[in-house]
């Protein structure tokens, strides 16, 4: 069966661009040799790294994407392995093809409003008991969950941190 | 000073809602580390749900996803 993947994979910084490219163009030999078809090329550019790889801070993020028979994704899993320039590399199934970018983050905003509601209602009871707040009131917390998220998780840290150490 | 008391009041008793379910994104991409980091505490371990209200479907998929971005050292296993 013919399945849809993504490749990412790492390369030292340490490279030069035109290695790289090298690198690139033998990781998409290796791709067409099972004949998978690539159906994107995107390079992530240079990034610092979570943690020092190999002795690497930094290092070239590559990304690919192909359709390739998944019996043969073992073999091909190997010989990505064993080439010594990738420092890292991963392949999962991805499920909705790219085809451009932005098709998943379109609907958002429709859940909104009632849960800011939800919101609002613990600390003041009495509004609670009312069913609904002013208009002005919603919009002006459009834009609040995402910063609470954050705040919360920062105070949480603050209070935790105590009972960690 | 009336507005920070509220603040933290909220964040105690308030019953939240997931984050993916409220912005409805069915695949968590490994490769967002700037979301996903919202979801790693300050020494870099996952978040456990009890703090972030992620339904426990989305922690699955989210487990995933940072376990996935620390193989790629997209997101470091430990911090200190
Ligand atoms: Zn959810």
């Amino acid at each position: 069966m013919t399945q849809h993947y993504e490749l990412l994979y790492l390369v030292a910084a340490t490279m030069t661009e035109e290695e790289v490219h090298k690198v690139r163009e033998q990781v998409k030999r290796i791709l067409t040799k099972y004949e998978s078809k690539i159906t994107l090329e995107e390079s992530q550019g240079k990034k610092r790294l979570a943690y020092p790889v190999d002795k690497n801070h930094q290092g070239y993020y590559e990304l690919l994407e192909f359709d390739l028979e998944s019996a043969k994704l073992v073999e091909l899993e190997r010989e990505l392995r064993l080439s010594n320039e990738l420092l890292r590399h991963i392949v999962v199934k991805k499920t909705p093809k790219t085809a451009g970018k932005g098709l998943l983050k379109v609907t958002r905003v429709s859940a909104k409003p009632d849960l800011d509601l939800a919101n609002q209602t613990p600390m003041t009871p009495k509004i609670a008991s009312k069913p609904q707040p002013t208009a002005v009131e919603k919009k002006d917390d459009s834009s609040k969950p995402r910063l609470k998220l954050e705040d919360l998780d920062e105070k949480l840290d603050e209070i935790l941190e105590g009972d960690i150490m | 000073m009336m507005n920070k008391q509220r603040n933290s009041n909220d964040i105690l008793t308030k019953p939240k809602v997931c984050y993916f379910c409220l912005n409805n994104v069915q695949i968590i991409d490994y490769k967002d580390t700037q979301l996903l980091r919202k979801f790693l505490s300050s020494y870099s371990k996952i978040v456990p749900r009890k703090r972030s209200a992620v339904c426990s479907a989305h922690q699955r998929e989210l487990a995933n996803a940072i376990k996935r971005a620390r193989v790629m050292a997209l997101l470091p296993f430990t911090t200190k």
